[in-house]
Formats: structure tokens, sequence, C-alpha cells
């Protein structure tokens, strides 16, 4: 965890250090110019939906929800490695935020989250999760996160209600 | 009407009767004779002419009674005989009629050449029997050298491209002087050109060879030899425009059938994002993500079996029966199925009669979600794409990749 984000963030949700409220406001303007680009990993033909995360206080949320995760032990991210099939694989985050450099591009598939990946090499389950890189899985047993995505898929008009309850219901 | 009249005496009757019936047969005879036979018969052209090419001349011919309306030409060969190039042709009635009209001599020598004419009664005038010298034309026929007069192709009407295609050529030149050909094409955009550039040959009166060709381009060539004498000399069917002579041959892709071969899709990188299950069944590697249809412009909007099939369709893919399929052009069997109303997905069956399927930017496999190996597309777990929605030929190639059809 980057002690400079933990800061920021809690900065952020009390606003009231004097410091802190001066490197909120910075990080805020920053962050403006700052997305998270989100692909739904779900479709064999036709383009995944995807959708681009630009509010800095989604991008915030996003960003905490992986700093609180632990990581996962060897047996559980052994698991993670799955074949490929049909049907929905995972959501693809790529990050393009400077002004937080803790926030790397991500995968997530249910509970299981890989934060090893660059903007280019986040793709489908069965390749972005590799031996190599269990050192990088994190945990989301509850998952906030792919809940979080999924719901903000749905405002954004990336997936329809149906579709999100069917990745949502589908492990 | 002739009477003997009382007042003038016997004898001077007699004698006006016998001037009226003398006048009267004269005038009876005059009458009879008014119609005269064709006053003139004139043939005009060359005093030479080559053995076996065709030569115009001109016919002049005449008839002051105006009912002139028939017409032939006749020749007297160097043996001789008498004989019609063109025998009776019936023309409307006229005073005067002037023609032109190519003949051939088969011989060589001095022949003779005229027209006769006939008028409507029935009078000839021919210069022949009628022993009109000046109206018969003598003609010196002499063998001329020309160009080589036939020039064959046959073999195949189908061929493939890149494969060796062998063609049998045929030339004639009755001079005996051939001595070249070569042998040329037209490509189906249009561009004629040489397979083989001239090659010389010792003088000959006959010529036939076979050559090997290959095809570049699919479509409709036409191919043939052409042929050159020893004075240069050409018979060229597409420059002379004898299309006869031309053959016309319908150049096909050769299709084939893939081996499961998923390392050459499986990259993590460019190839594997970047075609779908669409260009993996195809075996056609675009980087586009193809669309059922879009290439064609008919992009399917629904995700249903129809709307789908629809587009494929649009994109030269061919339906085909069941699972066991074998297209007599030696394309590959895909399969399409369907998740209503969000997506569609294709199998391909390879070479060793299985099936295999690249789910979007994942890997290609040949197991299906329930991990089995795939040995029909209707009966494997497809996860949400229960729709199966059949099966279509398309031209792919054993080459990885270089599938034939037109997606995008």
């Amino acid at each position: 965890m980057n002690l400079k984000v933990i800061s920021l963030y809690i900065a952020g949700l009390l606003g009231f250090s004097a410091v802190g409220a001066v490197g909120d406001q910075n990080t805020t303007a920053a962050l403006a110019t700052q997305s998270l680009t989100v692909e739904v990993l779900i479709y064999s033909g036709r383009p995944n939906p995807t959708f681009t995360i630009t509010d800095p206080g989604e991008i915030r949320e996003i960003s905490a929800l992986i700093d609180g995760l632990p990581k996962a032990g060897t047996a559980a991210a052994s698991s993670s490695k799955t074949a490929p099939k049909l049907g929905y694989q995972g959501i693809a985050v790529r990050s393009h935020c400077q002004a937080l450099p803790s926030l790397e591009s991500f995968f997530v598939r249910h509970t299981q989250i890989d934060v090893s990946r660059s903007a280019t090499s986040v793709r489908a389950a069965s390749v972005a999760i590799e031996p190599a890189s269990k050192a990088n899985e994190l945990i989301d047993a509850p998952k906030r996160l792919e809940t979080r995505l999924l719901e903000l898929a749905k405002a954004k008009g990336a997936l329809t209600e149906a579709l999100a309850k069917h990745i949502a219901e589908n492990e | 009407m002739f009477k003997p009249c009382k007042k003038d005496g016997g004898a001077a009757a007699w004698l006006r009767g016998l001037f009226f019936v003398a006048a009267n047969t004269l005038f009876v005879a005059a009458t009879a004779s008014a119609d005269v036979t064709p006053t003139v018969t004139r043939t005009v052209g060359p005093s030479t002419a080559g053995l076996n090419v065709p030569t115009t001349f001109t016919f002049h011919v005449e008839d002051p009674d105006g009912n002139l309306n028939g017409w032939e030409i006749a020749y007297q060969n160097p043996s001789g005989g008498i004989g019609q190039f063109i025998t009776w042709q019936t023309i409307p009635l006229t005073g005067t009629y002037e023609f032109s009209q190519a003949v051939t001599f088969p011989t060589a020598g001095t022949w003779h050449i005229w027209v006769n004419a006939r008028d409507s009664v029935g009078h000839i005038r021919d210069p022949w029997l009628n022993n009109i010298a000046d109206d018969r034309l003598a003609v010196t026929v002499s063998a001329v050298n020309g160009p080589p007069t036939v020039t064959h192709t046959s073999g195949p009407v189908t061929a493939s491209i890149g494969t060796p295609t062998t063609y049998s050529f045929h030339l004639e030149d009755p001079d005996g002087n051939l001595n070249a050909w070569e042998v040329a094409y037209r490509t189906p955009s249009g561009s004629v050109g040489q397979f083989v550039a001239w090659q010389g040959i010792a003088n000959t009166t006959t010529y036939d060879f076979s050559q090997s060709v290959v095809f570049s381009t699919p479509g409709t060539w036409q191919i043939w030899v052409n042929g050159r004498d020893s004075n240069g000399l050409v018979r060229d069917p597409w420059a002379n425009n004898i299309p006869g002579d031309r053959l016309t041959v319908v150049v096909s892709t050769t299709y084939s059938t893939p081996s499961y071969t998923p390392s050459f899709w499986n990259d993590a990188s460019t190839i594997q994002y970047h075609n779908n299950c669409y260009n993996y069944s195809n075996n056609r590697r675009t980087d586009t993500y193809a669309q059922p249809g879009r290439a064609a412009g008919q992009t399917a909007t629904t995700m249903s079996a129809s709307a789908v099939s629809s587009a494929a369709i649009a994109d030269g893919l061919e339906p085909a029966g069941s699972s066991t399929a074998i297209s007599p052009s030696g394309k590959t069997l895909i399969a399409l199925v369907i998740w209503p109303n969000n997506d569609y997905h294709w199998y391909r069956r390879d070479s060793n009669g299985l099936w295999s399927h690249k789910p979007g930017q994942n890997l290609a496999t040949n197991i299906d979600n329930s991990g089995n190996l795939i040995t029909n597309p209707e009966s494997a777990n497809r996860g949400d794409y229960t729709v199966f929605a059949g099966y279509f030929f398309t031209p792919s190639d054993s080459v990885e990749g270089q599938g034939h059809a037109s997606i995008n």
C-alpha cells in the first residue's frame, strides 16, 4: 500500500487537515484529467461492453477498494487460472492515472484481482493470471470491487440490468 | 379491223387489204420484240490475285428496258472449266445495277471472271455464251505469302491459382514458313500479356506443342497462342479479334482445411486480442475483430440466428447441412451459435475432424465449457450460447490465418 495514497485517501474522506486539504485539492485537480477504461470481458463475437470512469471521486473509490484488499495466498492464486471458456471472463480496468501511481491497471473476476498488469496486458483471465504474478493477486471475498464496477457499467449504459445480474449470479 | 371496200374496186381493195395486214403484222412484230436483252455486263477489278485470298471485284449491269432483275458471277478456271462463283441472285427491277463482291481463287493460273445479267422476261446477257470477250476480266492467280492460318488452343477450362496447368497448342501456315510462337493471356481485370514470349522454331507448315502455365489470380482468364512466319506476318487471336481461337479458363482459389494450431492465434498480442471467433472460424486474420456482414456492408444489428446467418451469407459463406457435411470445393465447415439478444459465436471443424473455437479475445481452444473435446458443436457445452443456428462452408486454407473469406 502506498502511504501517500493512503494519506490522500484519508484526507479526502476527512477533508480537515490543512496540509491534507491542500494535497487533496491538488490530487483532485490532477485526477480531473485522469481516467479508468473498463472493459467487461463477456462476448466472443461482438466487441465487449466498455466504459470510462473519469469522475475523481469514483477513481478514488476504486483505488481505495483495491488498497483495502489482502493479498492472496499461493493456494488461492493457483485456482484463479481459468481455461478459455465462453461467457463472462472478468473485468479489465486500464488505468490512465499518473496522479495515482499506485492505481495500476488490474483485472477482476469475482473474488480474484490481479494488480500486476500494465494497461496493455490486462486481458482475459486465462492469460492475465500467470503463476509468476501470484504475488500480485488480491482477494475480494465479498466481491465489492466487481459489484461496484458492474454498478458503474449499468449506470453508464454499458450493461443492461439483466446482463449485469446475469454476470453477478454466474460464478 | 380490216374490211374490203366496194367503192374502190377489187384490185385496189386487195392492195389496201394487203397493206393493212402487213402493217398490222409489223406492229405486232414490233410489239413482241420491244424488250431487249441487258446491254451491259462489266467487271472491274485487279488483274492479279493471291491464291486463296479473298479478292474484291465490282460488277456493273444495265438494261435500258428497266426490267433487269438478276445477276450471277461466273468464271472460267485455268483448266477451261466454266462455273459460277455466285449463282443467280434476284434484285428489284431496275435499269442499272452495280455491286462489289469478293471471290476466292482456289488454284493458281489464269482465270476469267464476269457477270451475267438477266431481265424479267428471261433475256440473259452472258459474256461467255454471247462471246463478249471484252466483258470477261482475266485474272492471274498466284500463291502469295500470308500469315499463319491456324492458332488453336486446347486444355482445361478450369484451373486453380498457383497450380501449373498444361495446355496444347496447334499452329498452321500453308506457306510453310511458320517460324515462331508465343503463349498469351488476358487476365480477369483485362490486362493482356504473355505467359511465354516469342519462341523461334524451324520453318514449318504445322507445329504442335504443350506448355504449362500458372494463373496468379482468381477469375475468368483467356489463353491463346500467337503464330508468326518468317516474313514477320502474325496471326494473333486477340489483336485479330478471333475469339474462337482464345480459350476461356475459370481460375479458382484452392481451398483446404486447417489443422488445429492454436499457437498461431494465442500470441498474447495483436493476433489474439484483435481477432475473434469469426476470424478464427474463417481462419482469416484481419486484426479488426471481424463482424459478420461488415465486409459486405450488412453487419448484423440484432443477435438472432436469422440476422447473423444472413450477415454471414452476405460475406459469402455458404449454408451447409450438418456437422459432417463435406464441401465439393474443399471448403471448411464452421458452425454458428447464438446467445439470444446478446452475442454470436463460431466454431470450426479442423482437419482432424474435431471442432475448435476462439472465445473473443481469449485463447483458441478445442475444448468446451465443460472441458471436453468438441466432437459436435450442437452437443458441446456452449454456456450462454444456447441457440444452434446452423452450419456454413467457408473458403479456408491449410495455412493458419490465411483463409479466403471476405470478412472484416
